[in-house]
């Protein structure tokens, strides 16, 4: 692909393809920057084309051109997500991922790049998943049993003055003394 | 070793009097005014009709030194770096009037030299401190020596020819050789009443011949070789040498103009159909003349956004 000012010197002295230069061939349009910016629509300048299509009748959404434009548009949107979550940059940073792709002015390589930077969450297999849940879960349920002890068997008193709750919980105490756990007041 | 180089007023007068200028022709009166007392003019008619006296002239020079010296406070004396820079950016200003080797003169009379332009650019593509190229432009133009080997360095060192990014901000006259110098810039951008254009050239021959003549003093030009010493300003022009200088002047606008077609993507034929009139904001984008007319902030930030997008290019190269 030919640059913009590649053959400088015979271009500058009407030997080259200067556009529109008698007996030339026209130039290679200059390369745009990757981001390059959208046209100023205040700096647009309207075209006879324009006022022409200005006064058909033909709704918006059947013309060709939007048809042609918006399916560019939503292909150009969908390649832009793919391109993203399918970085392994995305891969545990997901939602930063989403949100990022909803800021029109960024490129996918520029969110990929953000992405990089990102911490990502911590990649867990179903299994690991279920196990720490199940753990997690019987952690809970201890905790629960042993702030709350045993259930009044009998109002009755022992000779020695303890309820059968009473004495039950007395064992349970010395067991969680055992372990290190301190028994929930009230 | 650098050759020696001119120096001094006969330099710039030697550049500027009768020889191919790209320049607006109002500034050409400043730079009468400016060389007034080397040059002995006594009164100049301007293009506007009005005869301006030594103080006027005097004034206007003053007031083209204040702007000079005004620029030269922007250098970036304490990184000892030929420009002013701005976080990755370094800003370099083309005011005044272009001539090919300005010298000390740079600072003092408002004159440009394309051989400090020429080492700015130098300094600045080979910089690893700096990723992108503010250009600040006010200038009329000037001379045409010099100009065409700049604009070479410049256009080569761009980011379409895999350097770095050379934003041209016209703020708010960049006409002539000015503008040769914006149009090979990748962007130019400028306010609603940037005056960019005068693709074109021109040579002012003045004779005083019949001056001399009513005045009864007779001039003899004794030369050896028919072409020796030809567009003098003491013999009437003569039609060879007239030709001579039109065939010039045509060949520096054509070659003018297909610069402006390489760097604008223009065509030939339409840098050609501007007839070297100048033209603002919205029409020269309308032309192609610049990209758009936007706040200077907006035309910085930009930059700031390319060379941001430069930096992140690096360090994923890096990885």
């Amino acid at each position: 692909m030919s640059r913009r000012f590649d053959n400088f010197a015979a271009r500058l002295e009407g030997d080259g393809d200067t556009k529109g230069d008698p007996g030339t061939e026209p130039a290679a349009p200059a390369p745009a920057t990757p981001d390059e910016p959208a046209p100023d629509p205040d700096t647009d300048t309207p075209t006879d084309k324009d006022d022409e299509e200005m006064t058909t009748e033909t709704p918006l959404e059947e013309r060709d051109d939007y048809k042609a434009g918006h399916s560019a548009g939503l292909k150009a949107a969908n390649d832009r997500m793919n391109a993203v979550f399918a970085h392994e940059n995305a891969k545990g940073r997901e939602a930063s991922a989403a949100k990022l792709l909803g800021k029109p002015n960024m490129t996918s390589d520029d969110i990929i790049d953000v992405l990089a930077d990102m911490p990502a969450a911590e990649q867990v297999s179903q299994e690991e998943a279920n196990a720490a849940a199940e753990e997690a879960a019987r952690e809970e349920m201890q905790k629960e049993m042993s702030s709350r002890g045993n259930v009044d068997l009998g109002a009755d008193e022992n000779k020695d003055g303890k309820t059968g709750r009473a004495k039950a919980d007395a064992v349970w105490d010395k067991a969680n003394a055992a372990v290190g756990r301190v028994k929930k007041e009230g | 070793m650098t050759p020696p180089r001119a120096q001094g007023f006969p330099n710039i007068a030697g550049q500027l009097l009768n020889r191919p200028l790209l320049i607006h022709p109002h500034k050409a009166e400043v730079l009468v005014c400016a060389l007034q007392m080397k040059l002995g003019v006594i009164s100049l008619e301007t293009i506007d009709g009005v005869t301006l006296e030594a103080r006027e002239m005097m004034a206007r020079a003053e007031a083209a030194r204040k702007d000079a010296l005004a620029r030269d406070a922007t250098w970036d004396r304490d990184d000892r770096k030929s420009y002013a820079m701005s976080g990755d950016i370094a800003v370099i200003r083309v005011h005044g009037t272009l001539v090919h080797r300005a010298g000390w003169l740079d600072a003092a009379s408002g004159f440009c030299g394309y051989n400090m332009l020429a080492r700015q650019f130098e300094d600045a593509f080979n910089d690893p401190d700096v990723l992108g190229i503010w250009l600040d432009i006010d200038s009329p133009g000037g001379a045409v020596s010099g100009l065409f080997s700049l604009v070479e360095e410049i256009a080569m060192g761009t980011q379409s020819m895999g350097g770095k990014p050379v934003y041209a901000w016209v703020n708010e006259q960049a006409c002539s050789a000015a503008y040769a110098i914006a149009s090979v810039c990748d962007k130019v951008y400028g306010p609603r009443d940037a005056i960019v254009g005068s693709i074109g050239c021109v040579i002012v021959h003045t004779s005083i011949a019949q001056a001399l003549d009513e005045a009864g003093i007779a001039v003899k030009v004794i030369r050896a070789g028919e072409r020796k010493y030809r567009g003098n300003s003491v013999e009437t022009l003569d039609e060879e040498t007239e030709a001579k200088f039109q065939a010039s002047v045509d060949d520096v606008r054509n070659r003018f103009a297909r610069l402006v077609s390489m760097g604008r993507n223009i065509s030939f034929d339409d840098a050609m159909a501007t007839e070297a009139d100048w033209f603002e904001g919205d029409e020269a984008v309308s032309r192609g003349l610049m990209d758009a007319v936007l706040p200077e902030r907006r035309a910085w930030a930009m930059l700031e956004d390319e060379c941001d997008r430069i930096k992140r290019e690096k360090r994923r190269a890096a990885v």
